[in-house]
């Protein structure tokens, strides 16, 4: 490579404002709501504050924290049994996952509105409306996976690294996890926010294909992806999925970018395990549990 | 500069001899043909099917020269790459799981709710509201910590795995 060019190229890298850097698709730019909150709130993003790292440790720290608040919001339901069947298939989808070396947990939340939340740490909440929604086993893994991913692919830990929180420094950071105080209840603030307000299009985007390849490793009919982001459309037009539909994109745009992500993977044949009837013998209403 | 990339390229696609202690199957639905060079040209000198236990000899431009390790009848070859899954384990702790004593006793009150720690402070004092809200996160904080004790064990992990007829 000719001297000049490298000049040129490290120029052109280092004089990029660094709003540009939409790392973890929070900078400028950025689609979602909260994208277009930290870029009305001047949260400028800077790449000192990208490097400052959140230890798997301080994550779970955070994720606890941002979990309870999850709790608060909705209630958790008392379904023994449908728990501990969503809890091992997040577990066997988890250790094929991106990032399989910390522990994933899953629980209800008591409400009939389909959605689904991935708070730091992999404490994972599936709602009762979404567990009513889905047909089978597959699809309910693809609902997991599509969560799981969040976590593996650290969406709301990368926003907190690049907001304007980390300005604190790597030491500031380390010490706001060890000794709770302000700075660890608005970095919870922020990460409750990002759940409750959604994430960047292009993160759940991500998660789509992330979920398609999760599946695909364990064996699960992928397909039941696209299945379910069909289901969430003739939801949406029932009305049934208002949160969803106010923090993730539409169904429909899933759908369009997965089918063009998914032609980039190199994926096996599907292989059609669906298994409604295992599906059918563990999700129980907590009408009918009775644990 | 040219010759640091023709030594990259030569690097990258010459063989990579492996030292790599993880275990791996053959992972694709129809199994594998094993050929005897990386070739597809070349003898198809055995077929494996889906999930067998193998190990990775050598990696080479798409194809891997494997061993097996489950059969009798030791069989070697070279595999195409797409074929073979890395078999994942997990690093976590093998307690067992309290899963189901923790859950009754979080839940256990003189009537019990079905839904617990949802916010119901609407009509209360200040000062009523605070300490609502208190208890609801002291709730929420229990269910939390009862949600880290719902780690299942591997060996249930492994038999959910394999009466679905899924990947090891």
């Amino acid at each position: 490579m000719k001297r000049p060019l490298l000049i040129f190229l490290y120029l052109l890298l280092f004089s990029t404002p660094a709003q540009a850097f939409d790392i973890g698709g929070f900078g400028i730019g950025g689609s979602g709501i909260l994208g277009e909150r930290l870029e009305q709130a001047g949260q400028a993003l800077s790449l000192a504050s990208a490097l400052i790292p959140i230890s798997d440790e301080e994550e779970i720290i955070l994720g606890k924290r941002v979990a309870a608040r999850v709790i608060t919001r909705y209630g958790v339901e008392d379904n023994a049994a449908t728990t501990y069947y969503l809890n091992l298939m997040a577990t066997a989808i988890a250790q094929r996952s991106d990032r399989p070396d910390i522990p994933y947990h899953v629980a209800i939340l008591a409400t009939d509105d389909v959605n689904a939340y991935a708070c730091p740490g992999g404490y994972i909440f599936l709602t009762r409306g979404v567990l009513d929604m889905v047909r089978d086993e597959a699809e309910l893994a693809a609902v997991l996976a599509h969560e799981i991913s969040h976590v593996t692919e650290r969406h709301i830990v990368t926003a907190l690294r690049n907001s304007k929180l980390m300005q604190v420094g790597t030491d500031g950071a380390a010490a706001a996890f060890r000794t709770p105080g302000p700075l660890l209840d608005q970095m919870t603030s922020f990460a409750t926010d990002a759940l409750f307000e959604g994430l960047n299009k292009s993160d759940e985007y991500d998660s789509d294909q992330k979920a398609v390849e999760y599946l695909d490793r364990l064996g699960y009919d992928y397909p039941a992806m696209f299945d379910v982001l069909e289901l969430l459309e003739s939801r949406r037009k029932q009305g049934a999925t208002k949160v969803l539909s106010k923090t993730h994109p539409s169904p429909k745009t899933r759908i369009k970018k997965l089918k063009i992500a998914t032609r980039k993977l190199s994926l096996e044949e599907p292989t059609g395990i669906r298994m409604p009837n295992r599906f059918a013998q563990h999700i129980s209403s907590p009408e009918k549990d009775t644990s | 500069m040219r010759l640091i990339i023709i030594t990259a390229l030569m690097l990258g696609l010459s063989g990579t001899a492996l030292a790599d202690d993880a275990s791996y199957y053959i992972g694709a639905r129809s199994g594998a043909d094993v050929f005897a060079s990386p070739n597809k040209r070349t003898e198809i000198t055995a077929h494996l099917p889906r999930k067998s236990s193998i190990t990775i000899l050598e990696k080479r431009r798409g194809w891997w020269k494997i061993e097996t390790t489950d059969t009798a009848d030791r069989v070697s070859g070279w595999v195409f790459e797409g074929a073979v899954r890395k078999q994942y384990q997990t690093t976590r702790s093998k307690k067992k799981s309290s899963f189901f004593s923790g859950f009754a006793s979080l839940f256990r009150s003189p009537e019990p709710p079905r839904k617990t720690a949802v916010l119901g402070v609407r009509g209360l004092e200040d000062n009523g509201v605070a300490s609502a809200e208190r208890a609801a996160t002291e709730q929420a904080n229990k269910i939390v910590k009862w949600m880290d004790t719902l780690d299942v064990p591997d060996d249930a992990v492994a038999s959910f795995i394999d009466e679905g007829d899924l990947n090891p």
